[in-house]
């Protein structure tokens, strides 16, 4: 459904994407993770055709965004990460203006904007301006806006950002039943437990290169194997260290008051083999397992920052 | 196959949303209301016997004049401000962005600005023209030249309308790009008739004083071509036409030397001129406005210090 390759923008001398490559099939729920700057937004804006790129190229169902955007366009629902307000305007009048956009008027606007309203939850405030409705309202409004063309794709540029947790459960479910109806959905997102929640697929994006991509448990797992290993031993401690030190896989230890934490690098048929030279002494081992990671985790150690992340 | 006349969305929004205000009915009061005060003010120091001794008829078109010299200026003066915001308005709101994601392209974007802008003139220009009629009372002025005076409003505020558009383009503020659609009409209003000026004295200067020649100057006729720029001069033409019979662009062009065909088609010519400018002007702000547009001087940048 949309393929990126080789994508390059440069804003003066810094390198927003560098050489970006990515693919996203149709249905999936993509999530779009990484730093600030990183090029998330960048991104979704050539995608959008809001932005020239440099080089490279992005295609969405086929079409070059750069060569046909207009047809792209029609195939896009975009909501950008801030919410801009018409004065004078209620939040139907809102809806019609968009839908008249894209040719509908009269009746069948109304009953479109009514029920995308009502999608969102939004049917009771239609006689509101909008300029009086909260802001997680207004970002629903604003996802409505985004599907009056009945867009494939919708490319969602932060929608939860600073809303409460009530207003982003409900933009979470919204989104989940707009996965539910087909669409393909793109979402950017810093609230990393909520996009390993919705997203079918994950990429952590890093100094505009795409660091990696896969199923939020894929990656997981893929870095899970490079977390150290977590063993409780009952009595012996310093004999089950010695017994460590041994093996050649064991790059560190740390004791901590109830386990061993040792940094090994090997595959699980190795781990077993550890755990065998420690029963083989007699050591009572109570536990051994790797530590397991979130995407939160994940995120920070495949982009090696040390802010810390909302959420 | 029949085919659906279709209103440009952002028109007919803007159209709903400016009727709809206090503020709407409180500028076509004030603006009648100034216009009916000139009127009845001409048209009592015109005839009140009192204060003239006699009533000269042929005099009474002056009003006709008064208030289409009124009525032009006050859309000189209110087009720009309007339009001027129209683009750097949507930026400031932070709703251009949002607009240029949908189907709609740059050139309907600023069409639209540009219609819901000039038929809010229009608007205020029609509801003005049974004040204007009052000339009929007395005669001299004919539907005719009521006809041309409305195509006049609309070229000029078409006109000045796209100088606020292209300058609401090239800047991110409401207050620059004002600044900038002013500094275009004092451009196209007094610098125009500057030019001309100074052509025409510098040349008699030098003929007659440094050269010491007698004769006719040299012809500088050229010198007048930019006042077709001058919605002023283009107004100035018609009242003296309509109310005088006389043009005086022509007789100021045959006194500079020249140019007789441009003199005696002046009215139209200059109409043609500013209509087709505006069409360049709004061609310019909707590349501008295009988010694909590629940025050439950027790139000379670039070069430049690469090859340093």
């Amino acid at each position: 459904m949309i393929k990126i390759d080789s994508l390059c923008k440069n804003y003066g001398s810094f390198v927003a994407l560098n050489h970006l490559n990515l693919s996203i099939a149709k249905g999936e729920f993509f999530g779009f993770v990484g730093p600030n700057g990183a090029g998330k937004t960048t991104t979704m804006r050539i995608l959008s055709g809001l932005l020239r790129a440099d080089g490279g190229e992005a295609f969405v169902d086929g079409i070059d965004v750069r060569k046909n955007s207009s047809q792209v366009k029609s195939k896009i629902g975009y909501m950008p990460d801030f919410f801009g307000v018409y004065d004078n305007l209620k939040a139907i009048e809102y809806m019609e203006f968009y839908a008249s956009i894209y040719g509908i008027t009269g009746n069948s606007a109304r009953k479109l904007c009514m029920e995308l309203m009502d999608l969102v939850n939004l049917a009771e405030k239609a006689e509101f301006y909008v300029d009086n409705l909260s802001r997680g309202m207004k970002q629903r409004l604003c996802l409505a806006r985004s599907l009056v063309h009945n867009p494939e794709i919708l490319i969602l540029d932060e929608p939860a950002s600073g809303l409460d947790p009530r207003a982003r459960f409900e933009m979470k479910e919204v989104l989940g039943n707009l996965h539910e109806m087909g669409k393909t959905i793109i979402i950017s997102s810093h609230i990393l437990p909520e996009l390993a929640q919705m997203c079918t697929t994950i990429g952590i994006i890093d100094h505009g290169s795409m660091v990696m991509k896969g199923s939020v448990e894929e990656i997981v797992s893929h870095l899970n194997s490079s977390n150290p290993l977590a063993i409780k031993v009952l009595d012996r401690k310093e004999e089950a260290v010695r017994i460590l030190k041994e093996n050649p896989l064991v790059r560190n230890i740390s004791l901590e008051e109830k386990e061993i934490i040792v940094g090994f690098e090997g595959k699980e048929e190795e781990e077993a083999g550890l755990l065998a030279s420690l029963v083989a002494q007699e050591i009572p081992v109570a536990a051994f397992n790797r530590q397991s990671g979130n995407l939160e985790t994940v995120f920070m150690k495949v982009t090696g920052q040390k802010e810390v992340l909302e959420g | 196959m029949k085919r659906k006349w279709k209103i440009n969305p952002i028109y007919g929004k803007e159209l709903k949303v400016n009727v709809r205000t206090f503020k709407f009915a409180l500028y076509v009061t004030i603006y009648n209301l100034i216009l009916v005060g000139i009127a009845l003010f001409s048209f009592e120091i015109l005839f009140n016997v009192a204060w003239n001794n006699v009533v000269k008829y042929s005099s009474a078109t002056a009003i006709y004049a008064i208030l289409v010299a009124v009525e032009i200026a006050m859309i000189i003066f209110i087009v720009p401000a309007n339009t001027a915001g129209c683009i750097a308005g949507e930026r400031e709101k932070q709703t251009l962005e949002i607009l240029l994601t949908t189907v709609m392209t740059p050139w309907q974007i600023i069409l639209g600005k540009l219609q819901s802008s000039i038929s809010m003139i229009m608007l205020l220009v029609l509801s003005s023209l049974p004040v204007i009629s009052i000339v009929f009372t007395i005669g001299g002025i004919g539907l005719m030249d009521l006809l041309q005076f409305v195509i006049v409003v609309l070229v000029t505020a078409i006109y000045v309308g796209s100088m606020g558009v292209l300058a609401s383009c090239l800047f991110r503020r409401t207050v620059q790009s004002t600044v900038l659609s002013y500094g275009f009409i004092v451009v196209a209003c007094l610098v125009t008739v500057l030019i001309p000026i100074v052509a025409y004295t510098l040349s008699n200067m030098y003929y007659y004083n440094v050269m010491m020649a007698q004769g006719t100057a040299p012809n500088v006729g050229w010198s007048a071509l930019p006042m077709l720029l001058n919605p002023v001069v283009t107004v100035v033409s018609m009242i003296f036409t309509q109310y005088a019979g006389i043009d005086i662009i022509q007789e100021a062009l045959e006194e500079m030397g020249g140019m007789s065909f441009v003199g005696e088609h002046w009215f139209y010519i200059s109409l043609a001129v500013q209509l087709g400018v505006s069409a360049l002007l709004l061609w310019i702000a909707q590349k501008m406005l295009n988010p694909l547009r590629k940025i050439r001087y950027k790139n000379k940048k670039k070069r430049k210090k690469k090859s340093k």
